[in-house]
C-alpha cells in the first residue's frame, strides 16, 4: 500500500460518485482498534529510527502483537457474522446487533490492502526476532520499511475517513 | 529557567507511553494519564505547560471534553490541545468555547504536537526553556 494503486483510485472515484458512506460506529471501531495502535507503532518506530537505533526485541514483540490484533479486528469488520454475541467489546456487539457492515466497494478497498500490509510487517518482525536469530532486534533499514507501511496505512485511513464519513462528522 | 512540561491524556496507554518517551528524549518533562480523573489529579500536582487531551475516551470515567472543562476550572489559562478520531463540528465548538487552543485529528504525526508546543514556548514569559539531554 506504500503507494495508492490505480485500481484504488477507481474505488475512491466510485465512493465519491455513488456517495458511499461508512457508519460512524464502524469508524469508531476502526479508529479505536486500528487507528490508535497505528499511531503507537508510528511513534515507537520513529523513536528508534530518529535515534539511529535498532528496534529492541521487547518493542518489536509489542508491534507484532499489535499487528496481529489489528488483523483480527479487520477480519471481524470484514465478516461481522463471525462476531460472537458475548464479544468483550460492546461496539462489536452493537455491530452484530445492528447488522452493520462495510459496503462492498469500501470493503474491498479497506480490507485486503491493510491486512496485507499488517501481515508483511508481522512477517518481517517475526523473521528478525524469532527463533534462531541471534541479533533479535529490528535493524534500522527494516524499521524504516515498517514506518513507511504504517504511514501509508495512516494516510489511507485518513483519506478513506474523509471520503466515506457523513458530512456532520468526518 | 525550567524545562517545559508536557502532559498527554489518552485512554490508549500505548499512545501515552510513546509520547512520554518521545518528548523525554527530546529534552522535555513528559508525563501522562490514561483516564480523565487521574489526569485531573496529575494536572493539579504537576501544572504542565501544555496538555494534549483525547476527546473520545470510552475506557475513562470522564471523556476528554469533561476533562478539559475541569482542568479549565482549576486554571483557565491552561494550554489544552484536543485530539480526536473524528472531525466533529460540535466537539470543536464545545472545546473552543471551553478554551481549547487547538484541535488535532488522529492519526497525527509528532510534528503536529511539536507545532502546538512551539506556540506555547513562543508565547511564554521566557521562563521556559527547551533543554536537550546531554
Amino acid at each position: 500500500m506504500a503507494n495508492i494503486l490505480p485500481e484504488d483510485e477507481e474505488f475512491f472515484e466510485r465512493i465519491e460518485r455513488e456517495h458511499i458512506q461508512v457508519d460512524p460506529l464502524l469508524w469508531n471501531i476502526i479508529y479505536q482498534h486500528i487507528g490508535d495502535p497505528v499511531i503507537v507503532i508510528n511513534l515507537t518506530t520513529r523513536y528508534y529510527i530518529d535515534s539511529n537505533e535498532p528496534i529492541p526485541q521487547d518493542e518489536a514483540k509489542k508491534i507484532l502483537i499489535s499487528t496481529k490484533r489489528m488483523v483480527e479486528i479487520i477480519n471481524k469488520i470484514h465478516k461481522p457474522e463471525s462476531i460472537t454475541v458475548d464479544d468483550k467489546d460492546p461496539l462489536f456487539r452493537m455491530i452484530k446487533e445492528k447488522g452493520l457492515k462495510l459496503d462492498p466497494v469500501t470493503d474491498e478497498l479497506f480490507t485486503q490492502p491493510i491486512r496485507n500490509d499488517l501481515n508483511i510487517i508481522s512477517m518481517n518482525i517475526g523473521m528478525h526476532i524469532y527463533p534462531s536469530n541471534k541479533i533479535r532486534s529490528i535493524p534500522i533499514e527494516e524499521g524504516i520499511k515498517i514506518l513507511d507501511r504504517i504511514r501509508a496505512i495512516m494516510s489511507f485511513l485518513d483519506r478513506l475517513r474523509i471520503a466515506t464519513s457523513t458530512k456532520e462528522a468526518y | 529557567m525550567r524545562q517545559l512540561k508536557i502532559m498527554i491524556i489518552d485512554d490508549e496507554k500505548g499512545i501515552v507511553f510513546a509520547i512520554e518517551k518521545t518528548y523525554e528524549k527530546k529534552g522535555f518533562i513528559a508525563f501522562g494519564a490514561s483516564d480523565g480523573l487521574t489526569a485531573i489529579e496529575v494536572f493539579q500536582k504537576e501544572r504542565p505547560d501544555i496538555i494534549f487531551i483525547d476527546i473520545h475516551m470510552p475506557f475513562s470515567a470522564i471523556d476528554g471534553i469533561e476533562t478539559l472543562k475541569r482542568i479549565k476550572e482549576i486554571d483557565k489559562n491552561a494550554n489544552c490541545v484536543m485530539l480526536t478520531r473524528i472531525y466533529d463540528d460540535n466537539s470543536i465548538m464545545q472545546t473552543k468555547a471551553l478554551g481549547a487552543m487547538h484541535y488535532i485529528t488522529k492519526p497525527f504525526e509528532i510534528e503536529d504536537l511539536d507545532r502546538c508546543i512551539d506556540e506555547v514556548k513562543n508565547k511564554g514569559d521566557g521562563s521556559i526553556v527547551f533543554r536537550k539531554k546531554a
